[in-house]
């Protein structure tokens, strides 16, 4: 009933969106490590500002220095859960969409039906 | 996108008979499926827009960099070269290149997040179609049963 070239368009769609859940997994992956990094590099700059502020105070040295990585943890935390989370809400919200075209194709046995796109590469 | 134009779609339905082939048409290709699938092709469209502008952004970035170096610091630097400048103040040269990447990061993000709408979008229209094909072919079935 289904002829070649549908069949296949349809496959085509299915392997572009196993292919956009696989980047955006590593894209979320990714800018968590970017955002720590970036604000790694950061603790010298924010450790100068702390120490000017409580300047008049006499704090313990090491005491600075982990209130300047605590501020810079919590920057790239912030700044990386807004990227991470829509990536991953995405990626989610996919996985479910293509787990419904498969269930809508062959009903409830599409994983066992369908082994070249089917549960493997969508439960990974 | 183009794999839904109504002759594609009714390649779907060889072998269900004229009439069923028009009912399915008629009913998968709607307003509602057009304006989602027009949506898909922006969103695809507009990301691809998106990445290579945030990439032109992260080129431009640098060239911007360069010459805010050279008008803050024009005169007491010894050279021109602002390669050379990188492999000495090498503390700058990681923030540059950081923030180059963040560019191609946040144009990487947009570009996924719409692809996704997209794809998802295509999905959605897809998944319409195959359960409305398996309802009128299952009609068809028990119509013939009788």
């Amino acid at each position: 009933m289904i002829s070649e070239n549908a069949h296949q368009d349809k496959f085509k769609l299915q392997k572009e969106t196993l292919f956009l859940i696989k980047w955006l997994n590593r894209a979320a992956n990714l800018i968590i490590i970017f955002y720590i990094i970036r604000y790694l590099q950061q603790i010298p700059f924010w450790h100068e500002i702390i120490l000017h502020d409580l300047d008049e105070y006499s704090i313990w040295p090491p005491i600075i220095w982990i209130m300047a990585c605590a501020v810079c943890l919590a920057e790239a935390g912030i700044n990386s859960i807004l990227y991470y989370l829509p990536l991953q809400a995405m990626k989610v919200i996919l996985k479910i969409f293509i787990n419904m075209e498969y269930t809508s194709r062959y009903g409830e046995h599409a994983f066992l039906l369908d082994g070249a796109l089917g549960a493997r590469s969508i439960k990974k | 996108m183009n794999n839904y134009s109504p002759k594609l779609v009714g390649n779907y339905f060889k072998g269900c008979g004229d009439n069923i082939k028009e009912r399915v048409i008629s009913h998968q290709l709607r307003v509602s499926h057009k304006s989602l699938l027009a949506i898909a092709k922006v969103a695809s469209i507009f990301s691809w827009i998106i990445f290579v502008f945030f990439i032109l952004s992260a080129i431009n970035y640098y060239y911007q960099a360069k010459t805010v170096y050279f008008m803050k610091f024009a005169g007491s630097i010894p050279t021109n070269s602002f390669e050379q400048i990188l492999t000495y103040d090498f503390t700058y040269a990681i923030k540059l290149f950081l923030n180059m990447i963040k560019e191609l990061l946040h144009g990487g993000f947009y570009f996924l997040v719409l692809k996704g709408i997209s794809c998802g979008l295509r999905m959605i229209v897809q998944t319409d179609i195959n359960y409305r094909t398996k309802a009128i072919c299952n009609e068809r079935e028990s119509s013939n049963d009788l």
